[in-house]
């Protein structure tokens, strides 16, 4: 067998070197999650959609409210109105006794012509 | 001249009387203090028509306003569940951000190790780029 001289050998080390480095090369395997990144963000971007939707809704329903609350107050207020009606009604009432013991005997058939008279056109009606 | 009609057959005489007069018209007789009670009692009668047509309109104000408030109710209820589902959607997108920021840290780690390691080949290469050669022309002389 030839002797081997010290440049094959140094070529031969380097050579094997280089296949060994091939064959051990790793590849760059770092995982970026890409695929689970793009579909974490496109539901975040579909539950900010339907956010947005319902915000809209909301804003609907705020708007049918505040037609109600006007509607609640103008209710109220007629209320009131009744309530005073309804005080000065009954006053009134009280006050008739009153009125009637002061009236003469001309005042109270006075006051019996003006009842005919208004059933009268009443009933007309 | 006038007759005098009586009204009920009793030995007492009634408080209401009835006459008629020389035309012939039938009339109705009373004192002026029970004129004074039917009066009252016909006026106090009007008011309370009066009072019970206020009641009527206000009961149905009542009514109206009933409606209204159930209605405001529905609608309050629907934005609440609205709201609810937006605080579910907005904590489901938290969550995937939170998923998100470690998937990235990791890849960040993942990363850095790479680095390091490249590093780490590129001070050995260069080293033996520098060290092969002189030992080569060492050992060759």
């Amino acid at each position: 067998m030839k002797k081997l001289d010290f440049k094959t050998i140094v070529i031969i080390i380097l050579g094997a070197c280089l296949i060994i480095s091939f064959l051990f090369k790793q590849k760059s395997n770092i995982n970026n999650h890409d695929d689970e990144i793009k579909k974490l963000q496109l539901e975040n971007t579909n539950l900010i959609k339907k956010n947005d939707s319902l915000a809209k809704i909301n804003n609907q329903l705020d708007q049918k409210i505040l037609t109600i609350d006007k509607e609640l107050q103008e209710n109220t207020i007629k209320l009131n109105e009744t309530t005073n009606q309804i005080e000065r009604l009954k006053n009134k009432k009280n006050e008739i006794p009153a009125y009637i013991n002061n009236l003469s005997a001309n005042g109270v058939s006075s006051e019996f012509s003006k009842f005919l008279e208004n059933t009268k056109s009443s009933n007309t009606h | 001249m006038v007759f005098q009609v009586s009204s009920q057959n009793s030995l007492k005489t009634p408080r209401v009387q009835t006459l008629i007069n020389s035309k012939g018209d039938t009339l109705i007789q009373m004192n002026l203090a029970d004129a004074k009670v039917v009066l009252t009692t016909i006026i106090e009668k009007q008011y309370v028509d009066s009072i019970l047509l206020v009641y009527i309109n206000r009961d149905t104000i009542n009514q109206k306003t009933i409606t209204l408030q159930v209605q405001k109710i529905r609608l309050l209820e629907l934005k609440s569940s609205n709201q609810d589902q937006m605080i579910s959607n907005l904590n489901k997108i938290v969550s995937n951000k939170d998923t998100e920021i470690v998937l990235l840290k990791d890849t960040v780690k993942q990363q850095k190790k790479e680095i390091r390691k490249q590093k780490i080949f590129k001070i050995l290469g260069f080293s033996a780029a520098v060290i092969l050669p002189i030992l080569v022309i060492i050992l060759i002389k």
